[in-house]
């Protein structure tokens, strides 16, 4: 064992960076030496259609790593070998050859913007990116240009609605990682780790975490590899799909330098939930005959019954009629008074250029969004420096290298939640009495006033990322080429949370207690590194490439916390904790330190016949350091094959269909992921607290010897085909199957462990993805190009190797969490019959036919299946419009077939009626025998009723499905007339007005719920290259 | 053909991007603050950190139980917390949920001692100390687990259908049986004849189960199958070395109820975590859920009253303030939030339940003479010897539950004792209900959690239908 291999290597690559640095800026003149035979060829690229320069195209020397970038007048220059051929290739264009016999060149491209699975990149800067891949596998391409406009800081969700397939969706507040899921859930196990894809920066693999904070405008495009056949490269990590991204490159040319602004506002948003106002909560509280809340305690009955023999009693019921008067009179919009509207602001910087031996491409971004409500936002700043160096023509080296900063202010505490007052303070409360201007108490938080529920938590977070990685491509000859990426990938992560000494919650503290302070440092280190050896040849129409790999990846977390208590009073970091404090409020220590290690070897092969006939396949072993030797290496391997029909010469000749491709692959991949070491060996760890001044060292978990890692095997199929020159159709079809599905299940609460993971069945994910695009209009100076996607996904449950069922622990019992044969989310109810007018208790209609309430000893036959709790539909109807120097954007986003229960958070009953509640409540609730068509049941409810009344049923679900306008962006390119008359020094501007969740159609909605609220935000901006 | 320095450099760069690719390339990274493997535990300081974690998750709290029976009264607060109230007036699914919490935590203790007794086949025991040490942990690991046993027999056990509890000696995933009542009692014996073998004459720490902690359980044990007699003699070798010494003693008596050393302790456990009453209290000013029922009252220059209780003014439904018993223990003030060690096993239950033997067995005399050295000690009015046998276990009930009020003791004895149990209106004294000597909620419900997982279990009588598919 070697003692620190990772600072080893670490500093190695350090020192060899600094040493190459200098050696190359000594070395670019002595490669000034031209070879005699070669010719130096300029040229300008324009499009088609507006005879405009086209302003980065890749312009590659065929068959080798040797190319340029045309500059933003279209043009480019290249040295090369006489009678050579240069590709041209841009996203959004078809890609041209051209022999080069001349040193002067017109190419003019067709802009072709969906077909863009046939854009070659030049091959450098993601080395698992081999064309191959291609020929079977199922990959989507997504420009990044046309998404960075928009104001959303988060990468992930300028992907949602970009691809079918592939979902994403905010889990929350400001700052944190959205979902990620290609083509639904492959395991049993929910949560990230189990389920998201990988994700690869410029050929390195890189964090969930760090991917999100990236800056968009860094990037031109964005891959997404859905299949085994395309992503069974990357060995087990990629059993859900890899997401690839690649970085702008600098390009041959005068410096460009491009200045972006975006300003503007997240508005306040739909309410979610209508509330209750002042007379209509008093009502309910009267009702309710709530002994601590004013409706009941001012009402004639409260005075009646407690205080019958005082001589004063009219007396008190004349005061407490005026006082229940004055509370009717005050209406505070809690909405209002807490949700604010926010500021969002991103500003960036690029440049970008470079001569035939060196480019660069630089930038800065600074982005600023806020939050709901005060003290709540985000601010980031990331640079970016990628550098690509021709060393000579065999040999390209490239250096990039990234850092971001964010910022996360945020009042939210896990037990603390400010926008929750939205909807529990009642509308009789008020802030300060306007008349005293001192504090009023609150009923809703009985002794409390609202200054003692605000300013009670603080949370800031902040994290640091530097990501570098060098690049080496070798041609060492025509056939082979060596390529290798080393690159490391390191977080640091801080964390402090303050309650101040003043907090309500403290308030049972001794002073020189009061107060928490939390503070984290996790810092987590990625190293990775990846060699691969291609080898490509053709002869008479065939093509056969080989390749191999070999890559190692290395994380390290090293993590440390403590909680202390009674904060200083100048001082609200951790220098500020009374460390004299015992007992519970002993300052507390946490830490966390792991490494762990994944070694791989892979092959690759693929066959091409004329374009027509193509296969493919590879192999991967990867061995992961998480597991116990024996159990240590699993494997992943693809085949796959491609046919396209139309390059069969016959029908070359016709115009109906072109480009028609069939694909075809299989897939299998053994997965663990997120099993950590303890689930299969007795592991222990010391716990933070003690037993009689001693430590402690308990089982992690109950451990499972016979574990196995999961099994992924999937089939894809998929159709394309241009119609008519104008229309692009794809259609595939996949299954994937999941073998010895995982799942840490509940156990006999009898062997001291509530759950345990268990190989417990297996799991289907099947679906369909279709998508349809083209121009609708294409005209001179007018285009409309859409597209319109559709996808299905759905699961079932095809064995359990348990039985035929699976509960879960603690959850009802009637009905089983898993079942074989049928989906893993469909919701089960009763078919209810309302309130009843008697008891205020729902009736239900049984199997046989026969109303039934809580005393019915319920059958399974008596519930049906209600619908779905994911949705299985989903897609995207995309537009881009232009019109002479405007140009708009419009993209909708829907999803559709699923059904959620109905949140009664706001529907109080006895133990939360003190705060507010939903409005219409008074009315729609069952009070007193004779009520009739009430919506809610009553609450005085008998103990054993609550089963049945924690069962959906027909009244408490609703459809999900929904529409929503997520992007709409209109943009004004200045005239060519106005960028004259800046001699040159403008090249390029633009005006811009985005918005986004601006629109949202939703067929039924949640009465009380939150849920589904997005802000709206409306940005403007402007752009300008110099 | 290449420049020197270029090709110089390429040799360069091939060779760094080689050596980092084939360097660090070991997959035996081992865990740095975790251990791990079969063998983890092969030391008695290891097996003593590891038996540490059964006592410390061992869940022991004297605020349920004493709910559950008739230690306390309710107070108007006691709205504030629907569950609390619930679970006072012994609704059934806050039991449950008590019962669920409970059997989870009991088993996940009993999976913490068997990774102790499991690590006896690794154990690395090179000199005496080592194996001493190794006793010494393994007759407690013996010893928690009988206690623990009991307690589960005592809550959940089926008398009519002979259901006992299940018996869990593996670290594994099992699904097992109800052992019957009878084989659950010999388990229990058996192990604390284990461990009063291997704990004998060893060296005693007040936060561990010591030999004098077995001859309790043992006791308690007796007396629940009325064998008088070998209680008496099986408690005797606890009087005999550390009985009180007569006279009025407040000093031990007050050390209890702190982290302080004293005689009395036979086993507490330690806690630097969570204040004892938390479950009770409201706040510091507004006052308790609960208050000492009125049953309590201690005579002038008892000294338990001024632990036992502290008045307190709180306010009241409909009128005004009133001074009202808060229960004391384990605080010296409403202000104080300090986590105590909590009492498992004191020395004053040796003599009640010797005292309530020598009446069973109509020895009078010897059961008022060994409940006045503890009268005596507490400074309380002492019997008087020409009492009915009859006359003295009922005064040894009413003496029991004011020693013990608030520490959850009740709750077993009215169960044995086959007593009914009222429950009261919210600040009254009015009884809103009572719960029956035969009714089913003194046998606790299985949890869900093990039902449904093990088809060998079957539910408690009673609770199925009222539970329904809880």
């Amino acid at each position: 064992m070697e003692k620190t291999p990772k600072k080893k290597v670490l500093i190695k690559y350090f020192i060899c960076i600094g040493l190459q640095l200098v050696l190359f800026i000594s070395e670019l003149e002595a490669l000034n030496q031209v070879a005699p035979e070669n010719i130096h060829v300029i040229g300008k690229v324009i499009d088609q259609n507006s005879k405009e320069a086209i302003p980065g195209v890749n312009v590659v020397v065929e068959g080798t790593f040797h190319g340029t970038v045309t500059d933003i007048d279209g043009m480019f220059s290249i040295v090369l070998e006489k009678g050579k051929t240069l590709i041209f290739s841009s996203i959004g264009y078809s890609t041209q050859s051209h022999k080069t016999n001349r040193s002067y060149l017109e190419v003019t491209l067709v802009e072709q913007v969906e077909n863009i699975s046939e854009v070659k990149v030049l091959a450098r800067t993601n080395i698992n990116d081999i064309d191959m891949r291609k020929i079977a596998g199922e990959i989507e391409v997504v420009s990044v240009q046309k998404l960075s406009n928009r104001p959303e800081p988060n990468l992930s969700m300028l992907l949602q609605g970009q691809v079918p397939g592939l979902t994403v969706t905010p889990t929350g507040e400001l700052g944190t990682k959205p979902k990620v899921r290609i083509r639904g859930t492959s395991s049993f196990r929910k949560g990230d780790e189990a389920n998201q894809p990988l994700f690869v920066l410029d050929g390195m693999v890189i964090s969930a975490e760090a991917f999100y904070t990236l800056n968009a405008e860094d990037f031109e495009e964005i891959k997404v590899l859905k299949d085994a056949a395309a992503s069974a490269l990357y060995g087990i990590k990629a059993a859900n799909g890899v997401v690839e991204i690649t970085s702008k490159r600098g390009f041959e040319g005068k410096a460009q330098v491009s200045v972006r602004s975006n300003t503007g506002v997240t508005l306040r948003g739909p309410r979610g939930v209508e509330m209750m106002n002042s007379k209509e909560k008093l009502e309910l509280e009267r009702l309710l005959k709530l002994d601590l809340s004013p409706g009941y305690l001012y009402s004639e009955e409260y005075f009646k019954k407690y205080y019958s023999h005082d001589p004063n009693l009219d007396h008190l019921i004349a005061q407490g009629h005026l006082k229940l008067d004055s509370l009717r009179s005050i209406n505070t919009d809690w909405f209002n008074e807490l949700i604010k509207m926010s500021v969002y602001q991103s500003n960036s910087l690029g440049v970008r250029g470079g001569n035939n031996k060196s480019k660069y491409y630089y930038s800065i971004k600074y982005d600023h969004q806020g939050g709901r409500i005060a003290g709540n936002d985000l601010n980031r700043f990331t640079g970016r420096m990628n550098l690509d160096y021709t060393l000579t023509p065999k040999l390209f080296l490239s250096l990039n290298n990234s850092l971001g900063y964010s910022i996360t202010n945020t009042p939210y505490g896990s037990s603390h939640n400010p926008t929750s007052l939205v909807y529990n303070l009642n509308p009789y409360e008020q802030k300060v009495d306007p008349k005293t201007g001192k504090a009023v108490k609150l009923y809703s938080y009985l002794d409390r006033t609202f200054d003692d529920l605000m300013n009670q938590y603080s949370k800031k977070t902040t994290s640091k990322r530097i990501t570098s990685s060098i690049n080496m491509n070798w041609m060492l000859s025509e056939e082979m080429n060596v390529s290798a990426i080393l690159g490391f990938d390191y977080l640091l992560g801080e964390m402090l949370s303050v309650v101040p000494a003043d907090a309500y919650s403290q308030i049972n503290y001794k002073d020189s207690e009061k107060g928490e302070i939390k503070k984290d440092k996790n810092t987590e280190l990625n190293y990775s590194a990846n060699i691969r050896i291609n080898y490509h040849k053709s002869w008479y129409g065939h093509n056969l490439t080989l390749s191999g790999n070999y890559d190692y990846y290395h994380t390290g977390y090293d993590n440390i916390g403590l909680t202390g208590y009674g904060i200083a009073s100048k001082v609200k970091t951790a220098a500020g904790i009374n460390q004299g404090l015992t007992g519970s409020r002993k300052t507390r220590v946490r830490s966390l330190k792991e490494k762990y290690a994944q070694l791989g070897i892979g092959v690759a092969m693929g066959y091409s016949y004329k374009s027509i006939y193509d296969f493919y396949g590879s192999y991967k072993n990867d061995a992961s350091s998480l597991l116990p030797s024996d159990k240590r290496r699993n494997t992943a391997w693809s085949v796959g094959c491609g046919w396209g029909i139309s390059n069969y010469p016959l029908l070359m000749s016709q115009n109906v269909f072109s480009n028609i491709r069939l694909r075809a692959s299989y897939g299998y991949t053994a997965n663990l992921a997120g099993i950590p070491a303890s689930a299969t060996l007795p592991t222990y760890s010391y716990s933070q607290e003690i037993y009689a001044e001693s430590r402690i060292l308990d089982l992690n978990q109950l451990y499972n010897s016979d574990l196995k890692p999961e099994q992924t095997k999937s089939t894809n199929i998929g159709l394309s085909f241009t119609l008519l020159n104008m229309l692009d159709l794809d259609v595939s079809a996949y299954k994937r199957k999941t073998e010895d599905a995982l799942l840490d299940v509940a156990i006999p609460a009898s062997n001291g462990y509530s759950s345990m993971n268990r190989n417990i069945g297996i799991l289907q994910n099947s679906g369909l993805e279709f998508r349809l695009s083209g121009d609708l209009i294409d005209k001179d100076d007018s285009r409309w190009n859409s597209s319109l996607s559709l996808s299905w996904n759905k699961n079932k449950v095809v064995e359990l190797y348990d039985g035929t069922e699976y509960f879960s622990g603690n959850g009802e019992t009637l009905l089983p969490d898993m079942q074989e044969g049928k989906p893993l989310d469909l919701i089960y109810g009763l078919q209810s019959l309302g309130i009843h007018s008697i008891d205020g208790l729902p009736r239900y209609l049984s199997a046989t036919g026969q109303q039934i309430d809580y005393t019915h000893n319920l059958r399974r036959e008596d519930f049906k299946v209600l619908g779905y709790a994911t949705a299985p539909y989903m897609g995207f109807f995309n537009n881009s419009v232009r019109y002479k120097n405007f140009s708009l954007n419009f993209d909708f986003y829907f999803t559709f077939g699923a059904i959620a229960t109905y949140d009664r958070t706001y529907v109080r009953d006895l133990s939360n009626a003190d705060k507010n509640a939903v409005k219409g409540q008074t009315k729609d609730m069952w009070f007193k025998p004779g009520d009739e068509n009430k919506i809610y049941h009553t609450v005085n409810v008998p103990a054993s009723a609550y089963t049945i009344l924690d069962y959906p049923s027909t009244k408490t679900t609703y459809k999900t499905d929904y529409i929503k306008l997520s992007n709409l962006c209109i943009n004004y390119k200045l005239p060519k007339a106005i960028i004259d008359k800046t001699n040159g020094v403008i090249r390029y501007a633009s005006l811009s007005i985005q918005g986004q969740n601006i629109w949202k159609f939703q067929r039924e909605r949640d009465k009380a719920s939150l849920r589904g609220v997005e802000q709206p935000i409306i940005t403007m901006g402007a752009n300008v290259t110099f | 053909m290449l420049p020197f320095k270029s090709a110089m450099m390429i040799n360069r760069i091939t060779q760094f991007i080689i050596l980092a690719l084939l360097t660090s390339c070991s997959l035996d990274i081992p865990l740095e603050d975790q251990v791990s493997g079969d063998d983890a535990i092969d030391t008695p300081e290891a097996a003593r950190e590891a038996l540490n974690a059964a006592y410390n998750s061992l869940n022991f709290d004297p605020v349920n139980f004493s709910l559950l029976a008739d230690d306390f009264m309710p107070t108007y607060l006691i709205s504030r917390d629907q569950s609390t109230k619930k679970f006072y007036n012994w609704d059934a699914i806050e039991l449950a949920r008590f019962a669920d919490n409970l059997w989870s935590d009991h088993y996940h203790t009993i999976a913490q001692i068997n990774t102790v007794l499991e690590s006896k086949q690794y154990m690395i025991l090179d000199n005496e100390q080592d194996v001493a040490k190794w006793e010494k942990v393994e007759g407690e690991a013996y010893a928690l687990k009988a206690m623990i046993y009991q307690e589960l027999l005592d809550l959940f056990a089926d008398n009519v259908a002979d259901k006992g509890i299940i018996l869990k000696d593996k670290v594994e995933l099992e699904f097992l049986k109800r052992s019957s009542i009878a084989a659950c009692e010999e388990k229990i014996l058996d192990l604390l004849t284990k461990a009063k073998k291997l704990l004998k004459s060893k060296e005693i720490n007040k936060n561990y189960l010591s030999y004098d902690a077995c001859l309790v359980l043992q006791a308690r044990y007796l007396l629940t199958h009325e064998k008088f007699s070998d209680v008496i003699t099986t408690l005797e070798e606890i009087t005999k070395n550390r009985g009180y010494d007569g006279g009025k003693d407040s000093k031990n008596y007050q050390s209890l109820w702190t982290d302080k050393d004293s005689e009395e302790k036979v086993f507490t456990k330690s806690n630097d975590f969570l204040f004892p009453l938390t479950k009770l209290i409201d706040t510091p000013t507004n006052g308790d859920y609960v208050v000492v029922s009125s049953s309590v009252n201690f005579e002038e220059g008892d000294i338990r009253n001024d632990i036992t209780i502290i008045p307190f003014l709180m306010k009241k439904n409909g009128s005004d303030k009133l001074i009202r018993s808060l229960i004391g223990k384990y605080r010296s003030s409403v202000n104080d939030y300090e986590p105590k060690d909590i009492n498992c096993i004191r020395l004053a239950e040796v003599y009640f339940i010797m005292a309530e033997s020598y009446a069973r067995l109509n020895n009078v005399a010897k059961g008022v003479a060994i409940m006045n050295v503890l009268l005596e000690n507490r400074g309380a009015q002492l019997l008087d010897s020409n009492m009915k046998s009859q006359q003295l276990l009922s005064k040894i009930i009413e003496e029991k539950q004011k020693e013990f009020v608030g520490e959850g003791i009740r709750f077993y004895d009215i169960k044995r004792w086959g007593m009914s149990l009222d429950r009261y209106n919210v600040d009254s004294k009015n009884i809103s209900r009572t719960i029956q000597s035969n009714d089913f909620r003194w046998v606790l419900p299985i949890p869900i959690s093990e039902i449904k997982q093990n088809k060998e279990i079957k539910q408690n009588p009673g609770w199925e239908s009222v539970l329904g598919n809880y």
